[in-house]
């Protein structure tokens, strides 16, 4: 067990780039990501893994080769931010961390942003890609559908990065475990219950073709309609999703396409009855091929259309639903 | 009887933001703005716990001169006082900075239970400033909560997160961020919004609060709108017998592309 001594902050020396994330499946990707960054900043990848009883975590992250620093400690159950930020606080300023990053959850970018208060450093959250010349920025989402280039001029910078921005990395030799010490008070949180997310059957992210209602689509019953012509045109990769107000409003699935909700990247994404919401757009943005069918021939959406149909979804869907199959 | 702060931002209202055709950079002079919507709904739950249990609500707000709109449309909406920490520079900061600045005039008011703030901003969305405040104040957090009860000198608070719902209590004082979920905002009567013209909000000034003006921690170097080349073929089907022929054209079409089976 090695003990974290006191260490002055040795202002533009610090090169190493630490890396956490409270969900560990993103961590993997992290640190393709990380490593990139290291080629230029010249330091090592250190991952954090914290909590209590994360030990028997760590053998999975230090397979990809690299130095795992554990704090395993009964005060940080159940997560809080405050005190996840104040562990974090303690590794970067330790362990000489220029960048830190973090896997962009919910929770994470709570923790992302306590330590950057703690510290009085510059924080970035939703980063989707880094470049590193001239000088290191950090791209992110602003104004929902807008891409925003930014630079933390502080030392060392935190940002939280958004899942999938990298691939995972091969697995390899070289990775070390080192359990540390950090003084931390309790967690003030007290977790009453929690009750998981039910699977879903149909993962819309995955589909081949999208069809996404909207709430042109007046009743729940007639998603069948929009799951027909799903079919039609993709088979078993046909899916159906919905927007935002039909999911979190009217409770018709569990969860919606757009920026709160799944970005989805389809080869074919249709868009029935949805008037278009820049938060709706920016979730379907990367799909390869955009149809888009609403009455409303003034609907944001056809801005952002390959093909348009202006048209009653009830007269449209049915019968492209029966052409598609001949 | 809690006394809640809620900190508010007067956002940029993103639907009807315009980016320049030829650079693709947002007109942000004299683009519209409006109270954030999960702002909107810190305020509510505020009021909605001084209507169950009594107790005060502030609500607060940083930025240059056009702040005063989003503390009017608070004050509409039923709090009993607004602050208002103003300067010229202060409607850019970033997120890191502003959370000092709300942290140092929180430090002024004579006491609170519960800090109450949107999760994300409508126009930026950063989701730090609840939990920056929380660290910078010492007090625990629960973010995107879509429910809030407060029993005795705890609170109770039902989150979405991405594993599933959790319920969470803590001790106050702490930081709650709130979600669209959590209730419908009200809409101010027109007599309250005539009335919320007349109240004039407390300006703390940099110096008050003991904040002097510093190096901005993250800087935007440049924001677009990315170009995504879209065909833009459009069938009208307002007419039923368009829609035959409109239909055979675009199955041709999807089958050029290789996008269906």
């Amino acid at each position: 067990m090695r003990y974290v001594r006191k260490k002055s902050w040795n202002k533009g020396m610090n090169k190493n780039i630490l890396i956490f994330s409270e969900d560990l499946g993103l961590l993997p990707e992290l640190i393709s990501g990380a490593r990139e960054v290291a080629s230029k900043l010249g330091g090592e990848v250190l991952a954090a893994v914290i909590g209590s009883k994360v030990e028997g975590e760590t053998k999975e992250i230090s397979k990809y080769g690299i130095k795992v620093l554990v704090v395993d400690n009964a005060a940080l159950e159940p997560f809080d931010a405050g005190r996840y930020g104040e562990v974090l606080q303690q590794l970067t300023v330790n362990y000489s961390a220029e960048l830190i990053m973090i896997g962009a959850t919910t929770r994470g970018r709570d923790v992302a942003a306590s330590l950057a208060a703690k510290l009085g450093i510059g924080c970035v959250t939703e980063v989707f890609r880094i470049d590193l010349e001239p000088e290191m920025t950090f791209y992110r989402s602003m104004y929902a559908t807008a891409i925003a280039k930014e630079i933390i001029t502080s030392s060392p910078k935190v940002i939280a990065v958004k899942p999938k921005t990298w691939a995972r990395p091969e697995t390899r030799e070289g990775g070390k475990i080192e359990k540390v010490n950090v003084k931390v008070e309790p967690s003030r949180i007290v977790q009453v219950s929690v009750k998981p997310k039910e699977v879903i059957a149909e993962k819309i992210e995955d589909a081949e073709v999208a069809v996404i209602g909207g709430k042109g689509v007046e009743k729940k019953e007639d998603l069948e309609i929009l799951r027909h012509l799903a079919t039609a045109l993709g088979g078993k990769g046909g899916k159906v999703g919905v927007t935002r107000p039909l999911a979190a409003d009217y409770k018709w699935m569990s969860e919606w396409v757009g920026m709160s909700g799944v970005a989805i990247k389809p080869k074919l994404y249709v868009g029935v009855g949805i008037s278009g919401q820049p938060q709706h757009i920016v979730g379907i943005r990367d799909s390869k091929i955009v149809v888009v069918i609403n009455k409303d021939p003034k609907a944001p959406l056809f801005e952002v259309a390959d093909y348009g149909i202006v048209g009653n979804l009830y007269e449209v869907l049915p019968l492209l639903t029966e052409k598609c199959k001949k | 009887m809690p006394d809640i702060v809620v900190c508010i931002k007067q956002s940029i209202d993103i639907e009807q933001l315009k980016f320049d055709p030829s650079t693709r950079a947002p007109i942000l002079a004299g683009a519209p703005k409006k109270m954030g919507e999960m702002d909107k709904r810190a305020v509510e739950e505020a009021l909605r716990i001084k209507g169950r249990m009594g107790g005060s609500v502030i609500a607060l707000t940083i930025g240059g001169a056009e702040v005063e709109d989003v503390m009017r449309r608070a004050y509409a909406m039923g709090v009993d006082e607004g602050y208002l920490v103003t300067g010229p520079e202060l409607g850019s900061l970033d997120s890191s900075t502003k959370i000092k600045v709300l942290t140092a005039a929180i430090k002024k008011m004579p006491h609170f239970d519960l800090v109450l703030c949107g999760a994300a901003s409508s126009d930026f969305f950063s989701w730090q400033v609840g939990p920056g405040l929380a660290a910078l104040l010492g007090v625990p957090v629960i973010t995107s909560a879509k429910k809030l009860d407060i029993q005795g000198d705890e609170l109770v608070v039902e989150c979405d997160l991405e594993k599933g719902t959790y319920t969470l209590k803590t001790k106050m004082p702490a930081v709650v961020t709130t979600t669209l979920d959590i209730n419908e905002p009200r809409v101010p009567s027109l007599m309250a919004v005539l009335g919320a013209s007349k109240k004039k909000a407390k300006v703390l000034t940099l110096e008050e609060i003991k904040m002097a003006p510093a190096k901005p921690l993250v800087q935007v170097s440049s924001i677009y709108m990315p170009e995504v080349k879209r065909k833009k073929v459009i069938f009208d089907c307002s007419e039923a017998a368009k829609l035959e022929e409109a239909m055979n054209r675009l199955i041709d079409a999807l089958r050029k592309e290789e996008v269906m089976e």
